[in-house]
Formats: structure tokens, sequence, C-alpha cells
């Protein structure tokens, strides 16, 4: 799966959790899902579960402490893909 | 400064309902032990959402002087002191085991939230101001930052009697970090602690520290 396509899975999964649409048309690999899309802590973890599910993958407690921007998602998805 | 924080659940926020059935979900958030005393609680997402807040609380309170430190929920263990495990009290007292260290705990349950504050020592915490405050309007229309923010400087500046406008609350550029609080353009020492969610809003600051960052050496 190319990084575009896990790009596009990962927002098409936080659309789920991000209350204003708007915040996810501008985002980029930096974006900050807790500060910049007002994901709470908590949803966050559902994020995680539902990433897993998507991608068909386990994610551990220390894979997903490192998980703050869209790229850090993006970047742990193709790293358990190779 | 010792180490705050706080952090509001709102029990009716849609993403919060009936959690204590979502095994994967506890089995992230929880040990072991606390994953047993939530299913044996009178009310279980109740006492489950105040094991989230604390660990939040905790979290918060610790990251302030050591900003990497993990936010793994695992590895902040939440004890209640003995008589609280049921959770069937209004209030809840204990601590809470971090990566960087121990905290006192209280946390407050009602039928509509659940708020936890976590600070370094038994004598901080009695010290402490905090408030819960329902959101007005409880619609888009309010931002609940800016909500939140509002509520702790109209305190701080009914303490300091002064007006609210002598006072603004300042982030780190990234967004990221505990927020401080200006006075007249000078860094108070004060550590604050902001939360919200849903319908409610809540903060935590020691008042004790509501002096000039410059006074603390």
């Amino acid at each position: 799966m190319s990084e575009e396509q896990i790009t596009k899975k990962i927002i098409d999964i936080l659309r789920g959790y991000v209350k204003d649409s708007a915040l996810l048309e501008k985002a980029t690999p930096k974006t900050h899902i807790l500060k910049d899309l007002r994901v709470n802590s908590a949803r966050l973890v559902d994020i995680i579960i539902k990433c897993e599910d998507v991608f068909g993958t386990m994610i551990d407690d220390d894979e997903a402490d490192r998980i703050a921007t869209i790229g850090d998602a993006v970047l742990l998805i193709q790293q358990k893909a190779a | 400064m010792p180490p705050v924080g706080n952090d509001v659940v709102d029990l009716a926020a849609p993403g919060n309902l009936d959690k204590s059935g979502d095994s994967r979900f506890c089995g992230r958030v929880f040990t072991a032990e606390e994953r047993a005393i939530i299913a044996g609680a009178a009310r279980p997402d109740g006492l489950l959402w105040a094991f989230w807040a604390a660990k939040e609380a905790a979290y918060k309170a610790v990251s302030r002087a050591d900003p990497a430190v993990c936010s793994i929920p695992r590895q902040y263990r939440v004890v209640l002191d003995t008589g609280n495990a049921a959770g069937t009290a209004a209030r809840l007292a204990g601590k809470v085991i971090t990566p960087g260290g121990e905290l006192v705990l209280r946390i407050a349950l009602t039928a509509d939230w659940v708020h936890a504050l976590a600070a370094g020592s038994e004598e901080d915490i009695e010290r402490i101001c905090q408030h819960v405050e329902l959101r007005e309007g409880t619609g888009s229309d309010v931002n609940p930052s800016a909500f939140v923010r509002g509520a702790l400087l109209r305190e701080i500046a009914r303490r300091l009697d002064c007006p609210v406008g002598d006072l603004s609350v300042v982030k780190n550029p990234d967004g990221l970090g505990a927020p401080r609080v200006l006075f007249r353009g000078d860094l108070l020492a004060a550590e604050v602690s902001l939360s919200h969610d849903g319908r409610f809003a809540a903060f935590a600051f020691d008042p004790a520290t509501l002096i000039s960052a410059d006074c603390t050496g």
C-alpha cells in the first residue's frame, strides 16, 4: 500500500472522530491529532484500535505512544507493512 | 512548582457511553486489577471514566517536568484507598503510580461527570483551587477552550483583586505543553491545568503560586 493510500485511509478513520471536518481538509503529515484536530485522548485510543482493524495489524503500547501526528501514524503503518 | 493536573469527563458524551463493554479499549487502557475493579463496580462506566480521568490528570501533572514522559495509560496505575474500590462514593481518594513518581489523587463522581485532580502531596492537593463548570450554551457556539480559559482567569482575577483584562493564558508556540498565566505582561509562577469534555469544563491551580515567576528563583 502506498503512502498516499495509507494517508487517505487514516484521514477516513479520523473523519469519524473529528467534529470540525474543515480541520481535516487542511491536514498535513505534521497535523497534530490531539492539538490541531481537537481529538481528545480517549478518542485517540479508539482511533488506534480502528487503525488495527483497517490495516489488519497490531499496534503495541510503545508504538501507540509515538503517534502524535498524522505523519507518525502513516510512518508506523508503513513500517509495519514493510 | 508542585505538579498539578486535572481532567473532566462528560459521562453523556457520545463516545463515552457504555465504554465498560468495550474490551479492546479497556484492555489497552487499564491494568488487569483496574479492569476487575471496574467490572465489579456499581456504576462500571462511572468508575471507568474516573480511572481514565485519574490517569489523564496524573499525566498532565508529571509531563510538566518531563514533557517526554510516556503517556501509555496502563503505566499510570490508579490505586484507590481502601473502602473506595466499589466506586459507589461521590468522592474517591487514592494515588496514581506514574513513570514520573507517585501522585495523590482526588476524584469527584456525579451522575453527569467525573473530575480527577492529581498533585504531588496531600498538603498540595488540599490547597489546590479546582472548579468544574457547565459550559454556557452547551452548543458549538461556545469554544470550549475559550470558555475554560475565561473561567480560570475570572477566578484568578478574583483572588488577585484585579480586572480580568490584566490576565491572559499563554501556551507554547507549538500549542503543546501546559498553559501559563500572564499578569500585566509578567509570567505568574502558577501552573494551571485546564480540561474540557462535552458539556463540562474544569480548571485547577495552586493559589499559593499566584506570584511572579521571577520571584521563584
